[in-house]
């Protein structure tokens, strides 16, 4: 093919198809965040509840004995 | 928990964050880009698959609502463990569904020119998202641990109608968002047709969301059974 062609062709295919890629990062972005913060947010519980429990079963212990 | 249930979920954790990210590896290194969307249409592979989980979560909602009620007019202990699943459904039904929600907007923006049109497919879609956010408030509202539950069953039944119509809704009536499922519209502007590779992309994402799904739902039930005995705990002290 004629170089002269080819570039022609590249630089039309270039303009058909539209610069996107910040949207796409901005998409991904959304994904990442709002998952790891949902895994964040399970974790901070799991330690508050843990800590709740060990504050909680001397107590338990105490009344299961008297 | 038992130590192989553990060691099995996190068998499952390592794999579904594998999964994830090998998906996200196919589609940027190994998947065409669309020719009139360019890059944007990438979104669409984690668009869809958050999609499919939402509504997959919430319809473990209304089916643990069931098995809620069946167990309990049974007299069952097992009943609020499926409270409990109830609850785990819904949250990470929302955590889905709010993404998808998001990730479309941004689609939608570059393709409509708009962040946000009442179209049916959005309009049920933050419909179905609105009403399991109420669940949530409303549950919370509840202090008895009985009531709470049966409410919450009865109400995630009821709920689980809003999947089918949001589902569905791109095929009952008039709209602008693609309908994917079921060929290509020639007359939907922003409808598009995929190559074989871009459809093996979005099985590979469906798989890795629906393993990441298992993991969060699993996780957040421990974190459900955890709270509920610590829940009892304080009852009995308190009493």
């Amino acid at each position: 093919m004629n170089p002269l062609m080819m570039i022609s062709l590249l630089a039309q295919a270039a303009e058909e198809t539209p610069d996107t890629g910040g949207d796409m990062l901005a998409g991904y972005t959304v994904i990442a965040v709002i998952l790891l913060a949902y895994i964040l947010s399970l974790a901070l519980r799991f330690r508050r509840l843990r800590a709740e429990q060990a504050l909680l079963e001397p107590s338990m212990e105490d009344e299961q004995d008297e | 928990m038992s130590a192989s249930k553990l060691k099995w979920l996190t068998v499952l954790s390592i794999l579904s964050a594998l999964a994830v990210v090998g998906a996200a590896v196919r589609v940027f290194a190994f998947t065409p880009i669309e020719r009139e969307m360019g890059l944007v249409q990438k979104v669409f592979y984690f668009h869809l698959a958050t999609a499919w989980v939402g509504m997959l979560g919430f319809i473990v909602a209304g089916v643990a609502g069931v098995m809620y009620l069946v167990k309990r007019s049974r007299k069952s202990h097992r009943g609020m463990l499926w409270d409990v699943v109830g609850l785990a459904a819904v949250e990470v039904g929302m955590v889905f569904v709010l993404i998808c929600i998001l990730t479309g907007m941004i689609w939608a923006h570059r393709t409509w020119g708009t962040w946000w049109t009442w179209d049916p497919r959005l309009t049920t879609a933050a419909i179905m998202e609105l009403a399991y956010a109420a669940y949530l408030m409303l549950r919370a509202g509840i202090d008895d641990p009985e009531r709470r539950a049966r409410f919450g069953a009865v109400y995630a039944i009821i709920a689980t109608i809003s999947v089918p119509m949001t589902f569905f809704s791109i095929r009952f009536f008039r709209t602008i968002h693609p309908v994917l499922i079921g060929g290509v519209d020639p007359l939907n502007s922003s409808s598009m047709g995929m190559t074989d590779e871009m459809t093996v992309t979005l099985m590979i994402s469906l798989a890795a969301f629906t393993l990441l799904f298992a993991t969060l739902l699993w996780q957040r039930i421990r974190l459900g059974q955890l709270n509920q005995s610590l829940e009892q705990a304080r009852l009995k002290l308190a009493q």
